[in-house]
């Protein structure tokens, strides 16, 4: 039976950043990372916590795994730049996850799209 | 050519130290996870490198992201929904207290909230437990607290620890030492192994102010000694050793912070005024820190030890002066010993001994331990006592954990939250010991016995909290574990929920009265022990003095050398005052002597029995008399005469010796005559008297007994006057007083006491021990008494149905009253039988305690016994009274 995407919202902030640096294909852990730190609005992650959200994501099927990367974005990645050896899993969205994503960015569209606050933006500019 | 090890070791080290921090996380989690979030924490690294403060600032992070996270996983908090705190299965954990199924963590704050609420419901067994456990948590955190001050930290110097005191002994001195010379200690001063070496010299001196004339404590000291003790003057300045050089010339001293308050009132230009000691003007440059101590004393006058003149032979006139070591680091008494006792004049007669600070105090020290063993029998019976009331509570709190247990709780849950429970009653206890505890060591304080100085340092300090709480803590695990673990097991393992009786119920009885026995036990040793210092102290108090004290009064004044310079007029005194002292109604006797008994004192010399071969280093007790010693004592001589005034006059060299001394230099019976000589230059003294044996303080050493005739100037200052009346020995001491200021209001008098007084201050330390464990008997008889009160009680509660029963089908009421005492009587045998199979490790423990007398006989074990059964008995008659008039029919509705 199809899931509700509707059913997993609000998301947490970071798995929305998660889920939006996936949008642009596979990532590895420390892409993830890097991608989420330098979305606006996101905090710096730790390896825990970027982990403990991947694990519940994985749980809840928003995201798979692949052990070795496929194609799109990810191989541009240059593995050797910073040291370390290469990542041998890569994440991905599943149609849910997309699904959950594109929800969840419906969710936060309508409360921007709110009177009051766009007037308060709009007082901010000026 | 080699890499840069540094980077790739430090490297290698750091990825070994965070994947120990990912320990932290669920193992499934860690196996899934841990070698990507590796990896990705080596590239934050390498991002952070060269930059120090944001490496650091990076593993503060990593440090906390570990954590939190792991311990996040741990408590199934996962999810991708914000606002939500839903477990892996999306059901809500709620309220230990709650319905729904409840994990197995630990919820600290909500159990020790329902710890709270349970132990105000049942006001009755928590009160008893705060009692009976702050009794037994109090006493061990004071008696701590009083070990710890005599036994660990009796000196608060800086690194007491390496503290020693220097004494010499000789092997025919059979453990009596000596100081060392002021010659020693200088040739100890640069000694490999020593740190630091500073003398002092503890004296009395007058103090003379408007009042009169007082003796106080005082001690000269070393400049450089205040820096050894850690303790900096709290006003004006130390000594410096210009003050030392010049200690005659231009006098000065410290006072004590007490001495600065009471007699000038705390004022801050105390500095400048002047103090007249010994006659001398010194001028005050400091004040003591308030807690300044010297070993065992609190002077309240310190001066500089002025250095002893070196003599044209290199020697210093000798004195007795003594010594503080702080030996240096990695050194050992034990080392540095041989060392010194190389640097002595005479090495091969002499040894040196470091005695650490913890010795210092003596016998005290095997007391202190005792009791210490004393009060932890106490706790135990406490802890023993609690215990009951907890599993007691177990069985009215069945239902409600058979509830939990059933609405889905798991034994590891309830288990934590009944120990919770526990321990925190344990902690509150823990808080009523601390302030039982303070009132101890405050009542210590106050009725200390003068006699007892090493219990003045002794003071209620944060140890003495800590120690009553961190033991509560440890009860608390220890007495409520088992109680705890068998709720659990019994309410998981039967879900009853009507209350009905398990198999678990019998177990606890068992348990239950395994507790009696122990508590009955220890009770047991408390009391033989008690018995027997009491029984100590009674025998000492009546033993045979070998005098007769009462009505005799003793008189020791202070005569300055600046106003008696000479033996004559030292002696024009002395008549003065005893002609004065014979004229009061009343006084039968008068006379003097260097030492009067009970003291004692220690004589050394080269003692030559004539016709005995060489001279042997002896040392004795006596000392010089006055002619009518003997006679005013009311010492007998059994053969031959005492001194008498030509004695005196014509200086001859006579001596009177003990009946043990004549029987061991003598053994044909035939003293009187006999010669012999203490030192090889003395004049060959004979014997002219024979007198009865006398106790002091030191004549437990076997000493032999000379006295000699008292010329006048031998004794330093003057000897002791000793005086019986047949009248009031008060108002006699008033009388004393007034002729002393009478004949010379500059005289203070150093003691005026009566010998009764001074005999019975010897029985101090042996009727403090006494009073003290009998306290600590009385409260562990009186816990244990309760503990089987409590257990016969809850046992006749539980059985009302099947004795009721019984008394329908006819049982008489008297078999079952009788049938109730006989258990707990049997309980009570078994306590006794395994208290009689612990006493001899006990007793062993008492040691000098006992000052030589026998261990327990039977009669005292059996009277032991005897009051333990009986009071086991008296504990079971309540119960049994309960028993016998149970009501049938109501028995058997009772369920």
């Amino acid at each position: 039976m199809p899931r509700d995407p509707q059913a997993l919202l609000p998301l947490k902030p970071l798995v929305f950043h998660l889920l939006v640096a996936l949008l642009d294909g596979e990532r590895h852990g420390w892409a993830l990372l890097r991608a989420v730190e330098d979305q606006p609005g996101a905090e710096r992650l730790m390896p825990g916590q970027l982990y403990r959200q991947l694990a519940a994501m994985l749980d809840e099927g928003l995201i798979d795994e692949r052990d070795t990367p496929g194609g799109g974005q990810a191989t541009a990645e240059r593995v050797g730049r910073t040291g370390g050896a290469a990542p041998r899993r890569f994440f991905r969205l599943t149609p849910f996850g997309r699904a959950v994503t594109r929800a969840e960015a419906r969710r936060l569209e309508g409360l921007v799209a709110d009177t009051r606050v766009r007037r308060l933006l709009s007082r901010r500019r000026s | 050519m080699s890499a840069a090890p540094g980077r790739g070791e430090r490297g290698e080290r750091g990825e070994r130290f965070y994947r120990g921090l990912l320990r932290v996380f669920p193992p499934a989690f860690r196996a899934r996870h841990a070698d990507e979030m590796t990896a990705v924490f080596r590239r934050q690294r390498a991002r952070a490198a060269g930059r120090p403060l944001a490496i650091a600032a990076l593993w503060g992070r990593a440090v906390r992201d570990a954590v939190t996270q792991g311990l996040a996983l741990r408590a199934g908090r996962t999810g991708v929904t914000a606002g939500r705190r839903a477990g892996r299965t999306g059901v809500a954990t709620g309220t230990p207290a709650g319905a729904g199924r409840q994990g197995a963590s630990w919820h600290p704050v909500a159990d020790i909230r329902v710890a709270v609420r349970g132990l105000r419901a049942a006001p009755v067994p928590t009160l008893v437990v705060l009692v009976a456990l702050g009794l037994g948590l109090g006493g061990n955190a004071a008696l701590a607290t009083v070990a710890y001050d005599l036994l660990i930290d009796p000196l608060p110097y800086p690194h007491a620890d390496r503290i020693v005191q220097p004494w010499k002994m000789r092997p025919s001195m059979r453990g009596l030492a000596l100081s060392p010379s002021e010659s020693d200690l200088d040739r100890w001063q640069d000694a490999p192994g020593i740190d630091t070496l500073v003398r002092f010299e503890p004296v009395r001196v007058t103090l003379l102010d408007a009042t009169g004339p007082v003796l106080v404590d005082a001690a000269r000291i070393e400049p450089a000694l205040l820096d050894f003790a850690g303790a900096p003057v709290e006003l004006g300045r130390p000594f410096t050793d210009e003050d030392a050089r010049g200690a005659v010339a231009a006098p000065v001293a410290l006072v004590s912070h007490a001495l600065w308050q009471v007699r000038f009132g705390g004022a801050p230009d105390v500095l400048g005024r002047t103090i007249e000691l010994d006659e001398v003007r010194h001028t005050i440059v400091g004040v003591l820190p308030p807690r300044f101590r010297l070993t065992h004393q609190r002077p309240d006058v310190v001066v500089p030890l002025a250095t002893a003149p070196v003599r044209p032979d290199g020697s210093r006139a000798p004195r007795a002066v003594s010594a503080l070591i702080r030996l240096a680091p990695g050194a050992t008494a034990a080392g540095v010993g041989p060392v010194l006792t190389s640097r002595l004049e005479r090495p091969d007669d002499w040894s040196v001994v470091l005695r650490a600070t913890s010795e210092m105090i003596g016998p005290l020290r095997e007391a202190v331990l005792v009791l210490l063993a004393a009060v932890a029998c106490v706790l135990l019976i406490a802890c023993a006592n609690v215990a009951h009331v907890l599993l007691a509570r177990n069985v009215g709190r069945r239902r409600e954990l058979a509830v939990r247990a059933a609405l889905g709780a798991t034994r590891a849950r309830l288990f934590a939250q009944v120990l919770t429970e526990h321990v925190v009653l344990s902690i509150a206890a823990g808080v009523v010991g601390a302030g039982l505890a303070w009132a101890a060591l405050e009542g210590l304080a106050l009725w200390r016995p003068a006699e007892l100085q090493a219990l003045a340092f002794v003071e209620v300090r944060p140890l003495t909290v800590a120690i009553s709480l961190g033991l509560s803590i440890v009860a608390g695990l220890a007495v409520g574990l088992l109680p705890a673990w068998m709720a659990a097991r019994s309410a998981v393992a039967s879900r009853r929920v009507d209350g009905t009786r398990t198999t678990g119920d019998a177990r606890s009885r068992w348990v239950r009265r395994g507790l009696n026995v122990v508590e009955v036990a220890a009770a047991l040793v408390l009391l033989l022990a008690a018995s027997l210092l009491v029984r100590t102290y009674v025998q000492l108090s009546h033993r045979d003095l070998g005098f007769a004290p009462a009505g005799v009064v003793a008189l020791d004044v202070r005569l300055l050398p600046s106003r008696y310079p000479t033996p004559a007029a030292q002696d024009a005194f002395i008549t003065a005052l005893a002609a004065g002292l014979r004229a009061q109604p009343g006084v039968t006797d008068v006379s003097a002597a260097a030492l009067v008994p009970p003291r004692g004192g220690v004589f050394f010399s080269a003692l030559e029995i004539e016709g005995r071969g060489e001279a042997v280093q002896t040392q004795f007790d006596g000392g010089t008399v006055a002619p009518g010693f003997f006679r005013t004592l009311g010492i007998p001589i059994r053969e031959g005469r005492a001194f008498d005034e030509a004695d005196v006059r014509e200086e001859r060299p006579v001596v009177v010796v003990s009946q043990g001394t004549a029987r061991r230099f003598w053994p044909d019976g035939d003293a009187i005559g006999r010669r012999l000589r203490l030192g090889p230059k003395d004049p060959w003294s004979t014997v002219v008297g024979v007198a009865g044996d006398v106790t002091s303080s030191s004549s437990g050493l076997d000493q032999p007994q000379f006295y000699l005739p008292l010329v006048a100037g031998q004794t330093p200052g003057a000897p002791t006057v000793v005086v019986r009346t047949t009248g009031s020995t008060e108002a006699l001491v008033t009388a004393a007083r007034g002729l002393v200021a009478g004949i010379d209001d500059h005289v203070a008098i150093t003691s005026i006491r009566t010998l009764d007084a001074d005999v019975a201050a010897t029985n101090v330390r042996p009727r403090f021990n006494a009073l003290l464990l009998g306290l600590l008997a009385g409260l562990g008889l009186i816990l244990a008494v309760t503990g089987v009160f409590g257990v016969v009680n809850h046992a006749v509660g539980l059985r009302t149905r099947e004795l009721g029963v019984r008394l329908a089908l006819g049982a008489s009421p008297a078999a079952l009253g009788r049938q109730v005492i006989g258990e707990a009587l049997a309980v009570g045998l078994a306590g006794v039988a395994a208290g009689v199979a612990l006493w001899p490790l006990a007793s062993d423990g008492l040691g000098t305690m006992l000052h030589g007398l026998a261990a327990v006989d039977g009669t005292q074990l059996g009277a032991a016994a005897v009051v333990l059964l009986a009071a086991t008995a008296a504990a079971a008659w309540l119960p049994a009274r309960r028993a016998m008039r149970v009501d049938p029919v109501v028995a058997m509705r009772t369920e």
